[in-house]
């Protein structure tokens, strides 16, 4: 267990190296594909990098691990200097996505590998590999090749072999991705259950926000190589700090809305496809602080956050399909050529008709609910 | 959808008519060419050697009798084919483990540098197999030259003095065995480049942050996954190395004394030069034995046995289960 601090760092790749389409920013030296990464990861915590691919959350880690070489910025593991330091030296492991298990040796081989290079005693490599195979719950398949493994048993070698070291560091990058979804949610509480286990630091790379909400203390929202908002699950779903992150986080995706933000003396109302929407004393007094004025806003709603409602303020909408998830269901709407997802518990709408598609809806949201961003800058008017 | 009586007549008759019927005949029309050269050329003259090997055939006559293991107790009893069995079993014993060394090495480099450069020096390795090696033998008679050649005049610029390479008993067959070595190893490299780089990288990465060296990793990583490679590359040299010829036939023709005769330089003498094909049927028959004995060994040293498990319980929990 260790702390990691990354200080502005920075990963430039030679122009040549990707001719692919990519949003990344060109500078002079190359690519940028990760651009003044900083972070303190605290001991023991359970870090998640998340984001859409070629955001630069892999290049961040294996940057980490030392496999890829840090353009600029610093890199320090428990306050030492790891720039030039050889990836084994750096005392870390890491979980790969596709598994990475040695074909020709057996499970118990291949986690007796980094003890092994480590010349550890036979007695304690025994009783390490052990250990961990009964926290996997792989012990009878020590003495099979990965080959006759499923991905499922595989991943857990693979974790096998990246804890029998007791590394400072634990890194995975996007380990349960070529699992099936059931296996994957069934890894996930596993590694949820190994965290709580072994004592380490862990850095997590997935693209799955489902996964990044459950398992990690902080996570951090990447995209285009730089870092777009760091903080625990509930802070980045409650306050997303930009358009991107409310986006990003939270399924199914929150719903954007163009509105207009007025201001009066202080105090601000939205108005969204003719609804107002005064706020509330806190949002005010967010807004007020940062000096915003009148403007064109984008608004934003979760599904599960807006309500059926009756009267005058209220959006206008007809239902396109709507899906029975069990306890909820989940209405496609447009209103005024804006389409947007309402969740309604299902004891909520049982007997009704608003299930059925073409059906007229109207629904509404309290303030408290209501995410501002501005059209210029796509970021949270209140952050 | 149609489903037709299965009484009535089918509409297409003859061989093509079902699918499994076409797919044999487009196997077919494609092996044939390589079954009809494969009879012509390799199974005809194989069954006609191991023919021959118990007769007293001979070129020019056309009768031959049935002799039993006559040509092979002639051969035994033979004094310079022995000592051509001797020295084909020390080239092979020189080139394949040279060879494999220098073409495991080469790879090795040319993996290390960059694509760009690599490109060029596997062409530079590869030349020696777009050269005629018949060409190649004179530039070599001129480079091992006792008198003139520039390899006596490189250990003589070091202070050594002028060695007869190719006239020496004690170094012609290594002399010789360098020519091969050299006409074959880019062209293993390449195979073993190949399949390193087919190799995944992350079980690099992987061993790399478990603490491994970079002959760690050789040990435990790359040479285990080239296992089926290096077979294959083992397999081939052998053969090449029983089949070492041109250069003798070119450079030495079996001399000093006979300390270059090889089995196939003697099968050619007796059997293409002095028409005595029942005795050097026999001596191919041993030849070909010989490498299918080594062969065998490579390939008994290589295969993979599947692990014994450690416990029987947890196999019997696993039997119960299913």
């Amino acid at each position: 267990m260790s702390t990691v601090t990354l200080k502005n760092i920075k990963k430039v790749y030679p122009k040549s190296h990707n001719d692919n389409k990519h949003n990344l920013k060109e500078t002079a030296e190359g690519v940028l594909a990760v651009d003044d990464f900083n972070l303190e990861i605290k001991d023991n915590e359970f870090i998640v990098l998340v984001g859409p691919s070629g955001c630069g959350k892999s290049t961040t880690l294996r940057m980490v691990a030392g496999l890829e070489e840090i353009t600029g910025g610093e890199l320090y593991i428990d306050d030492v200097l790891m720039n030039e330091v050889a990836p084994k030296d750096r005392d870390i492991s890491m979980v790969f996505q596709n598994y990475a298990l040695y074909p020709h040796m057996t499970v118990r081989q291949n986690m007796e590998f980094p003890l092994k290079v480590q010349k550890k005693k036979k007695e304690y490599i025994d009783k390490k590999v052990e250990e961990a195979a009964e926290i996997l719950g792989i012990t009878e398949y020590l003495d099979r090749k990965p080959k006759a493994l499923s991905g499922g048993q595989k991943q857990r070698v693979a974790i096998g072999r990246a804890i029998v070291r007791e590394p400072k560091v634990l890194l995975m990058d996007e380990p349960l991705s070529n699992l099936d979804a059931k296996l994957r949610n069934q890894m996930r509480a596993e590694i949820l259950k190994l965290r709580k286990r072994i004592h380490t630091t862990f850095i997590y790379v997935t693209h799955d926000q489902t996964e990044a909400m459950t398992l990690g203390d902080r996570i951090v929202i990447m995209k285009d190589g730089v870092v777009q908002q760091i903080g625990t699950p509930q802070e980045v779903f409650d306050n997303p700090h930009n358009l991107f992150v409310a986006g990003f986080i939270g399924t199914p995706q929150m719903n954007f809305y163009d509105g207009r933000l007025l201001e009066d003396n202080g105090k601000y109302t939205v108005e969204i496809q003719g609804m107002k929407v005064a706020l509330g004393k806190e949002k005010n007094e967010r807004l007020k602080a940062n000096g915003v004025v009148s403007q064109d806003v984008t608004v934003g709603v979760r599904p599960e956050h807006i309500v059926l409602a009756e009267g005058d303020n209220v959006i206008r909408s007809v239902v396109d399909v709507s899906e029975m998830m069990g306890s909820e269901v989940h209405l496609h709407v447009t209103a005024n050529g804006q389409e947007s997802i309402i969740i309604v518990p299902t004891n909520v709408i049982r007997g009704r008709s608003v299930m059925d598609s073409g059906a007229e809806v109207d629904f509404s949201f309290p303030e408290e609910v209501v995410h501002l961003f501005s059209k210029e800058t796509q970021n949270n008017l209140e952050y | 959808m149609d489903v037709k009586n299965p009484k009535s007549p089918s509409p297409k008759k003859g061989i093509l008519r079902t699918r499994k019927s076409k797919r044999m005949a487009f196997a077919l029309a494609i092996l044939l060419p390589f079954a009809i050269w494969m009879l012509v050329y390799m199974l005809i003259p194989l069954a006609s050697v191991i023919f021959y090997s118990f007769t007293d055939a001979k070129m020019g006559y056309d009768r031959q009798n049935f002799v039993g293991l006559y040509q092979f107790q002639k051969m035994f009893s033979n004094a310079t084919a022995m000592i051509s069995i001797k020295n084909s079993l020390k080239a092979a014993l020189v080139i394949v483990p040279v060879s494999l060394l220098l073409s495991m090495l080469t790879a090795l480099g040319l993996d290390a540098l960059s694509e760009r450069s690599s490109k060029v020096y596997t062409f530079a390795v590869f030349l020696p197999n777009i050269i005629s090696l018949t060409a190649a033998c004179l530039v070599w008679r001129w480079i091992y030259h006792g008198q003139y050649g520039v390899l006596n005049f490189l250990l003589n610029l070091m202070g050594i003095p002028s060695q007869q390479f190719l006239k020496s008993q004690a170094q012609a067959m290594y002399s010789l065995c360098a020519i091969h070595i050299w006409s074959v190893f880019g062209y293993y490299a390449i195979i073993l480049l190949a399949a390193i780089r087919s190799i995944d990288k992350s079980l690099y990465e992987a061993a790399s942050l478990d603490g491994a060296s970079y002959w760690t990793q050789f040990f435990h990583v790359t040479l285990p996954m080239l296992k089926n490679t290096l077979l294959f590359v083992g397999i081939m040299l052998t053969t090449s190395a029983f089949m070492f010829f041109t250069p003798v036939q070119l450079l030495t023709n079996g001399t000093p004394g006979t300390s270059t005769y090889v089995m196939l330089f003697y099968i050619y003498q007796q059997g293409i030069e002095q028409g005595n094909t029942g005795f050097s049927s026999a001596m191919s028959l041993v030849l070909m034995l010989i490498i299918l004995f080594f062969s065998l060994i490579q390939w008994i040293l290589t295969t993979e046995r599947e692990p014994k498990p450690r416990k029987k319980t947890a196999v019997k929990k696993e039997a119960e289960a299913a």
